[in-house]
């Protein structure tokens, strides 16, 4: 049988073994921030905060800037150049150059009386997301929405009665959402109903997530006793064993 | 000299010839090449449901005479498409592996270029039992025997893109009414002072800025973690800056830890200026608003971080907010800090009412610009936005109204309403 390529042991120990250890240490250094700031969790969050910093960086390098931008690029650069051509250059890669352009912009940060160059790539990207963002929400915030809301409310059996929840429910929420007008008088009472509305959803959705977290930890708990103390020697049983 | 032979001699020599002449006839038609006719009647358009201009739709007729071909079946379809000038071939694009299906839409095209297509009937030997999935099966096919008959060329076409899709027409109205809304309410705002509604978690930022100046500690400010061009970024930003003009006018300081680039260049340009607005330029420290990291839980741990060692007396948690909501309110909460939330993120706003002191919920988060710069023209555009909420809540109660006499008014009258507001 032929050896699997790459490194299977570190000083004669297997580099599973090593990555549970590591994963079983780092995250007895997270959960020792329920204790306090100690040494142990600054020595977490710093290595956790470095290789994610880090492996984001080699992302967008690997993943955007080298095939986005670098080797579409450089691809058919050579034969334009070679015939003394340049313009041709420009013309055809002028959708790559103009944003590879606005990028480089932002780095006019570094350089004292040059900083306004950054502003243009910053106005350009939050102008084309408000821009973008104004007609998707007009459509899916508002326009569908409101058609799913439209629904019979009569009789009152047979999803009637969900359908009125839904309209009170929507009509007095927006007039929590008046800002413009005191709420006094009818919106009192409407808002009011509307601020109940919206505790009773924050409040589901509260137990929903707090559920999913729960889960999260159980996780944990179960990597914890399961599959690494059983490294040690200690064996619990439960799930993952046997 | 034959009608000497005997009768009997004619038949023996008859009967073997005859023979003979049908073998040689069979062989004869055996060597006839077999013909495989090709798809007929290629027709290339423009697709019109593509707005973007990249497709286009391929029509042709399943070849008359394909069952008919002796020893082969009609094993699928191979769409060829290339560039429209001298020199360029055409390359297979795409397989349609049903005899029977003869349209089909090539995808992945540019408006700016024209286009030739022709498609290709592959006929399959009937021994062979593998069939035509996708353009890997053509070459292992034409190895097992496989034919294709070509149609003729057609083109040149290129996609046409469109520039305003009819569908969503109704989109269009709403944004242009908004839009009419709000600017009528900008103009009538110059008339005079337009009411707001006090926003307890906006009354509260004065108390937390004084709180801070009072204890010598610095303000904590998370713009949450989404990009730039995330409205609650938008809005994040503009409340950063009414803060930090008050801060410089305190000297306290404010810690804006970012986790996107664009993010921290905006809010140091936005703090700087404000700084200056403040009369306090010299004040103004940059290194105070930093990157962190772009990972949710590395850019968690280090906010927590920053709560535990710096001790902010206040931390302002506004913007788009995801699973690491409430491990950063808590941590605050843990601190004694007074803690302003807001965002826009209906599934972290419970964690958030939970563990801070005020919380700016959904809309009120886009209406504390107004709130705390009381700029006629935010304030206005505040007002325009309450006038549409006014028609969307009329329309509501207009259609549900429709919808429950529906069998009284007919089910046309109430589709025709309702239909306005689907895409």
């Amino acid at each position: 049988m032929p050896e699997p390529s790459g490194i299977t042991e570190i000083l004669g120990i297997p580099t599973d073994i090593i990555g549970l250890w590591v994963a079983a240490l780092l995250t007895l250094a997270i959960y020792s921030f329920l204790y306090g700031d100690n040494p142990v969790y600054k020595f977490a969050e710093h290595l956790f905060v470095g290789v994610s910093a880090a492996y984001g960086a080699a992302i967008v390098y690997h993943q955007a800037l080298v095939p986005k931008l670098v080797q579409p690029l450089s691809a058919g650069l050579i034969q334009p150049l070679l015939a003394g051509n340049p313009a041709a250059i420009v013309w055809s890669k002028a959708t790559l150059l103009i944003p590879g352009m606005l990028g480089l912009l932002i780095f006019g940060r570094f350089f004292r009386g040059y900083q306004w160059l950054s502003r243009w790539p910053i106005a350009f990207v939050m102008g084309l997301g408000a821009g973008l963002s104004i007609p998707r929400s007009i459509q899916s915030l508002i326009l569908e929405q409101m058609h799913g809301t439209m629904q019979p409310v009569w009789p009152l059996t047979g999803g009637g009665f969900d359908n009125l929840l839904l309209i009170v429910g929507v009509v007095c929420t927006l007039a929590y959402f008046y800002f413009s007008l005191p709420h006094r008088g009818v919106m009192r009472w409407l808002s009011r109903i509307g601020i109940w509305f919206l505790m009773i959803g924050f409040g589901a959705g509260f137990g929903n997530t707090v559920m999913a977290r729960i889960s999260l930890l159980i996780g944990r708990i179960e990597f914890l006793l399961y599959e690494w103390l059983p490294t040690i020697g200690i064996h619990l049983g439960g799930p993952g064993i046997g | 000299m034959i009608s000497r032979l005997p009768l009997k001699t004619i038949r023996r020599l008859l009967l073997p010839t005859a023979a003979l002449c049908l073998l040689l006839g069979s062989a004869r038609a055996q060597q006839q090449p077999v013909e495989f006719p090709a798809p007929e009647r290629l027709a290339v358009s423009d697709d019109p449901e593509d707005l973007a201009g990249r497709q286009l739709v391929v029509k042709w007729h399943k070849p008359a005479a394909a069952d008919a071909v002796t020893g082969y079946r009609l094993g699928g379809y191979l769409v060829y498409v290339g560039e429209s000038r001298e020199g360029a071939e055409l390359s297979p694009a795409q397989v349609v592996p049903d005899p029977q299906k003869t349209e089909t839409l090539l995808s992945g095209l540019l408006p700016s270029k024209s286009y030739i297509v022709q498609v290709g009937a592959l006929y399959i030997p009937e021994q062979v039992t593998g069939e035509l999935i996708d353009l890997n099966a053509v070459a292992y096919l034409r190895n097992q025997g496989a034919v294709e008959a070509k149609s003729a060329r057609s083109g040149p076409i290129s996609p046409v893109g469109a520039l305003f899709d009819p569908k969503k027409t109704n989109v269009l109205i709403a944004t242009m009414v908004y839009c009419a809304i709000v600017l009528l309410a900008i103009y009538f705002a110059q008339r005079g002072e337009m009411y707001i509604r006090p926003i307890p978690g906006l009354e509260a930022v004065n108390d937390a800025i004084g709180r801070a100046t009072e204890m010598g500690r610095p303000i904590l400010y998370v713009s949450g973690l989404s990009g730039i061009t995330d409205i609650a970024t938008i809005a994040a930003m503009l409340i950063l800056g009414h803060l930090a003009k008050r801060t410089a006018a305190y000297e306290t300081s404010i810690i804006v830890p970012c986790n996107d680039p664009l993010v921290l260049t905006a809010e140091r340009e936005i703090v700087h200026q404000a700084y200056i607005e403040a009369g306090k330029p010299e004040a103004y420290e940059p290194e105070n608003i930093f990157y962190v990291t772009d990972s949710q839980f590395g850019y968690a741990a280090a906010v927590d971080g920053i709560m535990m060692r710096e001790r902010p007396a206040a931390n302002f948690f506004m913007g788009m907010f995801y699973a690491e909501s409430l491990i950063l309110a808590e941590t605050g909460n843990r601190t004694g800090a007074i803690q302003i939330a807001g965002t826009d993120a209906d599934t972290q706003l419970p964690f958030f009412i939970t563990a801070c002191d005020y919380t700016l919920m959904g809309e009120e988060l886009y209406a504390a610009g107004a709130y705390l710069s009381r700029n006629p023209l935010l304030v206005a555009q505040l007002k325009g936005q309450d006038i549409g909420k006014v028609l969307l809540a009329a329309a509501l109660v207009v259609g549900t109204a429709l919808a429950t006499l529906s069998a009284y008014l007919g089910p046309d009258i109430v589709k025709a309403f309702l239909s306005w507001f689907q895409i």
